[in-house]
């Protein structure tokens, strides 16, 4: 069986308006280990993500607490959906150089469900050796049970 | 201001090395758990250096099984360092123009490994400082 999107996503994102100063999303963006916050306002239907690249960007030049999230926004430019295959995603991260994609439940929609970051693929490194770990010890388990049986067999 | 800071006092001290030959399951490991992205790569006999990113470990997911592949074989041999009295303004603006998310922060640039490393999210957690200290001055 091959690995979708909703998979390996991480639910939910972090969101903020698009009048935000670039010094609180730094805030947020350390307090919650991300690297990137979706920009969004439902009424005037603006949508765009600003990543800690974009606030090092302007890093010297502008003042982060002066600075608004819609002046240094971008558009996302990669929808992708709940049922994109793994394959896909890894090839769409190596040819656009995306270190993070949003995941809509449809290519229309403003509002993401969820985000694959770079972090996600290799924590599903992480997750396949541990679960081939737990694998040959519960093969191990399954082995020493049997010998148990056999000793009591013995016993009586 | 932050500008003016030196990199010594925002880097992160300390640098996650492993040998040329350790398998990139390992380091993908380590990377997930330190939460880091990027480790270096030093070996002691010959010398030879270099670095695996995050990204370097992207190439490889789904066409190789990644506890075949050895850090030497992926690594790239780029080290961009700078010296623990840069400037910050100086240090960000080499991130720039390198298009690098971090740099390694090196005693005397000759040194074969690093004293620190200064990432992007480092920066970011100085500017997170300094405006709520700010803040906190105001109230």
């Amino acid at each position: 069986m091959t690995k979708k999107a909703k998979d390996i996503m991480s639910r939910g994102v972090v969101s903020v308006s698009p009048d935000t100063k670039l010094s609180d999303i730094a805030r947020i963006m350390v307090e919650e280990g991300i690297h990137g916050v979706y920009v969004f306002d439902p009424t005037k239907k603006i949508a765009g993500v600003v990543e800690d690249n974009d606030i090092i960007k302007i890093f010297g030049k502008k003042l982060v607490e002066k600075t608004l999230a819609k002046e240094v926004m971008r558009k996302v430019d990669v929808k992708i959906t709940p049922e994109t295959t793994l394959d896909e995603v890894l090839k769409i991260m190596r040819d656009k150089k995306k270190r993070k994609l949003y995941v809509f439940y449809q290519e229309s929609d403003l509002f993401p469900v969820g985000v694959i970051s770079i972090r996600d693929i290799i924590r599903e490194v992480d997750k396949e050796k541990a679960a081939i770990e737990m694998s040959r010890f519960l093969a191990q388990y399954e082995e020493f049970q049997e010998w148990l049986s056999k000793q009591e067999w013995k016993k009586s | 201001m932050v500008v003016r800071k030196d990199v010594v006092d925002v880097m992160t001290t300390g640098v996650l090395s492993f040998p040329p030959d350790a398998w990139l399951d390992e380091i993908a490991r380590k990377m997930y758990s330190r939460n880091i992205s990027s480790v270096y790569i030093y070996d002691p006999r010959t010398g030879s250096r270099g670095v695996v990113s995050d990204n370097d470990i992207l190439k490889v997911v789904g066409k190789k099984k990644l506890e075949k592949v050895k850090a030497r074989e992926v690594m790239s041999k780029k080290i961009i360092g700078i010296t623990k009295d840069t400037t910050l303004e100086e240090a960000v603006n080499l991130m720039r123009i390198k298009k690098v998310r971090r740099l390694f922060v090196f005693n005397d640039l000759k040194d074969k490994l690093p004293i620190g490393v200064l990432s992007v999210t480092d920066i970011l957690l100085e500017l997170a400082r300094e405006t709520s200290l700010k803040e906190g001055r105001r109230k």
